[in-house]
């Protein structure tokens, strides 16, 4: 199909605390189906926050995390059962690094989203030993019923989720998949599926982490997410008056200082790039390439020292860096040449 | 008078006015070979059908052995091909390795000088830092580097904002 051909559809609203944008690329006339796509995105996004948000003392999760240390499992939304499900596998195949009981140590330190949904006093903090264990969720599928041992924060996790299930919606609503492309954004997490306007893959910048209005890199995605983990916001003074920000290492209960500012994952599942890049910040600047490479993920990291690294898979899907220029040829309106899309 | 006859001489003049009777045949004995011959054709019928038995039994039971030999045959002639076919594949592999023998001596050398090599790179590496921070290159090369292409959207910190 030609770029000619085809149309693009804009929206912009906020939810999750976040900017909320979709993209719609359709043949002529199908404005009315974009419509119905940002309607269920709305849809979606809002029944997702009104689940999983730590930010609302209302939300499920707030109500879940009060309750936490009772043993007895008790019904909870469905969207919350799955993303305690989807948080327990990542804790399991992250050896750890994910864990949403970090929860307790972000309370400690005063993390503005702790206000809303833990009883006090708080549970001690898991020990470094004990960081990893899948024994805090205590499951019942049949009746979607958890327990949890300590209050949880799901972080980026219930974004990516929304996203997952956002996007589904907007698909459905859309009709013609095989004829329509889609970005949708929510507070630099995106999942988009192609043709672009241009009638490629989409480009996604990945933004300098030192605040630059300057990308450091411009990468392609054809079907699936990009997420970010970064320091860059998310930061507030603890009650000693540290810097502390949110991207806590389970195995010592303080923000993550090992040298990284920032990590971007491409994944073919917006909850699951969220997970990764959450994972291999937590990793370090020394194992983070290998530990990326051993899975095959096309993940990206900048350095505190500003840094830019990545993986071969992630090399392949470069378009353009800060430091080396342009990696592949592609037109000035950033079109690829098919040979290479 | 009359002249009166006695009895002998009366026999004797009566045999002499009677013809002679035929002699009786000796049927007894041709009855008696005809019995002893049965008897003998009997007995012989009877040791023939025994000795037959007596074959069918032997035959019978000889005939798994041949059987057996039969098989044992057959799998000796398949073991003889297959050992003169190993023999032809042992001969062209002994052919192939004979030609290798030099290329590995020429391999060994190699890799004998590659290892000194290393040796010697070890040494430096020893001394030299293991991890250099270098600083980042900011700009590019001056207008030399292309421009980004227009993208659709970024990336960046995830966090509520």
């Amino acid at each position: 199909m030609s770029s000619a051909q085809l149309t693009i559809h804009q929206f912009a609203a906020r939810s999750m605390g976040s900017a909320l944008r979709l993209s719609v690329v359709l043949a002529a006339g199908g404005r009315w189906r974009a419509r119905d796509a940002w309607r269920a995105v709305l849809a979606e996004f809002a029944e997702t926050d009104a689940a999983l948000s730590g930010f609302r003392a209302d939300s499920a999760l707030s109500v879940l995390n009060r309750d936490a240390g009772h043993r007895q499992p008790c019904g909870v939304d469905t969207r919350l059962y799955r993303a305690l499900a989807t948080a327990c596998r990542a804790t399991r195949v992250t050896g750890g690094r994910f864990d949403p009981r970090v929860y307790v140590h972000l309370a400690r330190l005063d993390w503005p989203g702790a206000r809303f949904g833990a009883a006090a006093p708080l549970p001690s903090a898991p020990s470094a030993e004990a960081a990893g264990e899948e024994s805090w969720l205590a499951r019942e599928p049949r009746g979607h019923a958890v327990a949890v041992t300590s209050p949880l924060d799901l972080g980026g996790l219930g974004k990516g989720l929304a996203l997952r299930w956002a996007l589904r919606r907007a698909r459905q609503a859309l009709a013609a998949p095989g004829t329509s492309g889609a970005l949708l954004e929510a507070g630099g997490d995106i999942v988009a599926f192609e043709p672009s306007p241009q009638g490629g893959p989409w480009l996604v910048s990945i933004e300098d982490p030192a605040g630059s209005d300057d990308p450091r890199a411009v990468v392609t995605v054809h079907f699936g997410a990009i997420c970010t983990s970064s320091i860059r916001i998310g930061r507030w003074l603890d009650p000693w008056g540290q810097p502390a920000h949110h991207l806590i290492d389970p195995a010592t209960g303080e923000p993550a200082r090992n040298g990284l500012s920032a990590v971007t994952v491409a994944h073919r599942d917006p909850a699951w790039a969220e997970v990764w890049s959450k994972a291999l910040f937590l990793t370090g600047p020394r194992e983070v390439g290998e530990a990326a490479r051993q899975r095959g993920m096309a993940a990206w990291w900048i350095d505190t020292d500003g840094v830019l690294g990545m993986t071969p898979a992630a090399r392949q899907r470069t378009l353009w860096t800060r430091d080396e220029g342009a990696l592949t040829d592609y037109l000035p309106d950033g079109t690829i040449p098919a040979r290479i899309a | 008078m009359t002249n009166p006859l006695r009895p002998a001489d009366a026999d004797r003049e009566r045999r002499r006015e009677d013809p002679p009777k035929p002699r009786p045949r000796p049927y007894h004995v041709v009855v008696a070979l005809g019995l002893s011959a049965s008897a003998y054709a009997f007995s012989l019928a009877t040791v023939s059908r025994l000795q037959v038995a007596d074959d069918r039994d032997l035959i019978a039971e000889r005939a798994p052995v041949e059987r057996a030999i039969g098989l044992l045959r057959r799998t000796h002639d398949t073991l003889e091909a297959n050992i003169d076919r190993a023999r032809l594949v042992y001969g062209d592999a002994s052919t192939g390795y004979g030609s290798l023998v030099g290329s590995v001596a020429e391999t060994q050398a190699s890799l004998d000088a590659l290892a000194r090599i290393i040796a010697e790179l070890e040494g430096i590496g020893a001394n030299t830092p293991t991890h250099l921070s270098l600083p980042a290159i900011q700009g590019g090369l001056g207008g030399q580097s292309a421009p980004p292409p227009k993208h659709h959207a970024t990336t960046g910190a995830s966090g509520a904002k």
